[in-house]
């Protein structure tokens, strides 16, 4: 159950769906994932040389800046998170999807839904909060399933993890 | 007619002509291609402090101007006032019986401005400056001028390879006129002789991290949390230098590039530098760091010089229970940069309620690039969000201490953007609830935009509304204090 693999290309914001992008070029590698795979040490080291690291033991790399079959086999491994291009921003997902509600009774209901989805859920329904995070590890559960509950449900705020990279505020010519 | 007084040990002589005969003057002395534009502002040189905002220009009142031949676009209207800085009371006492003069307003550092009540019109301009010129030469005060007011008629466009403000690099507290227009700035000196603000009041810089270690900075910082990396400091990573220079608009205690204000500083760091001018946030840190920064660093206002992306509900809520709940539910003030690409608003300053802040320059223009300031690379963002502007090109403030930062020392003068713009906003609400700590946000919102000075985009005063360039018009920290101060 849960493993929904296309790329997800919208989420909800304020009750609102929101486009987003898919980024062709950016390719967002979980490196802890990648390493314990062990597949292949060569294609390890050009991720680590060519890309930037960006928390969560994520590397963003271009894919013009690797030959096409390496980028294959890449993405191929399955521990990549989906990369967009939104607003003037690289966003990257991350498996996690965090929800906020004042009715304990809409969270014990949003509790149960997720019971059908392989997701791992934290937080407790009194708090007004709660964190899923599927077993997959893989950013494009969470996307989908944080659209399930935000059109199901409608919480106060049900939101897919992102990492967001803007821009620097540093202006120089 | 001629006028004469003393300044900076010269004597100086200026012809007395009407108002409408300086007008003809300047637009005489106008080039063509800036013909078009008229009076950009009215509005005094403070040469001292701006206490003597107190006194305006009435063109209907006749008042007496003074128009150099030298500086045709500057008419000087004289004022029944006089400004007398280092007098001893014993002076004043000599004045108050040759002249009549007595004080009507005290500024910072011995500085009093001096009016005979008994007078008006032509008698008591006259008397002061009888009265300036007897201090001047008889006393040991170390300055004695009449007061005026100056009609700046701004046209010419600066040479844009020179470094605009670097002998000027506190324009954006107050602006002489020297670089751009007199009196486009927020005027923080004029707000200084209300208050530098309580150091019970916290700014919080949500941003890449703070030199906590900063000469300038470190005792003003009262809490401090890292969101990145989880650490108990906010100090920022390599190069990370924009939470610094930041922070330093708002609370820098140094003599050389003061901080607006004397509140306390929060420091949270939310984002790194991705080594390629990017920078790197993760949505749900950054939430926890906006609740962390009302519900336990007890901010009273949030400065946020950042966005980009769509917009999350992790983060838009965060804020809201700022704004709701926080200052036990008087609110949060948020401040939020609008960004520097010319184009649309970027979240979260898209956000209701909140100050979404664009930048303006020297010139009282939105920030554009071919806005007069010379920096082509960038634009202040712009469109129905967008609250008011504030200075935000040329910025003298803290850097990274040594070699780190955006230059070697302890400082940087050209800091610029909606980055630098946003401070300023966030400085002025914190000396609002300075001296009225039980305002509400939104009556420190509505307070901050009612008292802009209105503009049009392309810098020209503006008796209208708010636009969609400049919001409600540009900063203006001192007649949002007196408006704070005598709430109607």
């Amino acid at each position: 159950m849960g493993a929904f693999k296309k790329t997800p290309t919208h989420y909800y914001a304020s009750g609102k769906r929101v486009p987003l992008t898919v980024d062709d070029n950016l390719i967002a590698v979980d490196s802890r994932r990648f390493s314990q795979l062990k597949a292949s040490p060569q294609l390890l080291s050009i991720v680590q040389s060519k890309g930037t690291e960006i928390g969560h033991d994520l590397i963003l790399l271009a894919r013009d800046r690797m030959d096409s079959d390496a980028a294959k086999k890449l993405v191929d491994t399955g521990v990549t998170q989906p990369v967009y291009h939104s607003s003037g921003a690289t966003i990257v997902a991350l498996p996690e999807i965090r929800i906020e509600e004042s009715s304990s009774k809409k969270l014990e209901q949003v509790i149960q839904f997720v019971t059908g989805f392989a997701f791992d859920v934290e937080g407790e329904p009194d708090s007004g909060r709660l964190s899923l995070r599927p077993r997959s590890q893989d950013a494009r559960d969470s996307m989908e399933l944080a659209n399930k509950i935000a059109m199901n449900f409608k919480p106060i705020s049900v939101s897919p993890r992102f990492v967001r990279i803007t821009p620097g505020p540093v202006l120089r010519k | 007619m001629d006028l004469t007084y003393h300044s900076h040990r010269r004597e100086i002589t200026i012809p007395v002509v009407s108002l409408d005969q300086a007008a003809a003057r300047a637009q005489s002395a106008e080039r063509p291609t800036a013909r078009a534009q008229r009076m950009i502002a009215v509005r005094q040189v403070v040469q001292t402090n701006a206490a003597m905002l107190s006194s305006v220009l009435d063109p209907a009142s006749g008042a007496l101007v003074a128009s150099s031949e030298k500086s045709p676009r500057v008419s000087l209207v004289a004022t029944e006032t006089t400004f007398i800085e280092g007098a001893t009371k014993a002076v004043l006492k000599t004045l108050k019986s040759r002249f009549g003069m007595t004080v009507v307003q005290e500024g910072l550092f011995g500085k009093v401005l001096l009016r005979n009540n008994q007078l008006s019109g032509k008698e008591a301009v006259e008397n002061a400056f009888k009265c300036a010129n007897y201090a001047y030469k008889s006393t040991k005060a170390k300055a004695a001028h009449p007061n005026f007011n100056r009609v700046i008629q701004h046209t010419m466009r600066p040479a844009t390879t020179a470094p605009l403000s670097a002998s000027k690099p506190w324009w954006n507290h107050l602006n002489d006129g020297t670089v751009g227009v007199a009196g486009a700035d927020a005027a923080v000196r004029a707000a200084w002789t209300i208050t530098k603000g309580n150091s019970n009041i916290r700014v919080a810089v949500l941003d890449e991290g703070v030199d906590v270690a900063h000469p300038d900075l470190v005792s003003a910082i009262v809490a401090q949390k890292d969101f990145v990396d989880g650490n108990a400091t906010a100090q920022p990573s390599g190069k990370d230098a924009h939470g610094t220079a930041c922070s330093g608009i708002i609370v820098g205690r140094g003599t050389v590039y003061p901080g607006i204000t004397e509140c306390s500083l929060v420091a949270v760091r939310i984002a790194k530098g991705d080594g390629h001018d990017g920078w790197i946030f993760d949505d749900f840190k950054t939430a926890d760091a906006i609740d962390w920064a009302w519900k336990d660093a007890k901010s009273d206002v949030l400065s946020n010089s950042w966005g980009g992306g769509t917009p999350v509900d992790a983060i838009s809520n965060a804020f809201e229970r700022a704004r709701t709940q926080g200052r036990n539910n008087k609110g949060c003030v948020i401040a939020i940069a609008t960004g520097n690409s010319d184009s649309s608003v970027n979240y979260p300053a898209t956000l209701p309620n909140i100050l979404a802040v664009g930048a303006s320059n020297e010139w009282d223009e939105r920030k554009s690039p071919t806005s007069h300031d010379g920096e082509d690379w960038w634009g202040s963002n712009y469109g129905p969000e967008v609250q008011l502007v504030a200075p935000g090109v040329h910025i003298a403030t803290t850097d990274i201490s040594g070699a780190s930062g955006y230059s070697p020392g302890n400082y940087i003068t050209t800091f610029n953007g909606t980055s630098s713009a946003t401070p300023h906003v966030a400085a002025a609400a914190a000396l609002i609830l300075s001296i009225a700590p039980n305002l509400k946000e939104s009556e420190v919102r509505e307070i901050l935009t009612q008292t802009a000075t209105r503009l049009k985009p392309t810098g020209n005063l503006d008796g209208g509304g708010r636009n969609n360039e400049m919001g409600w018009g540009r900063l203006d920290i001192f007649a949002a204090l007196r408006r704070a101060s005598h709430p109607r």
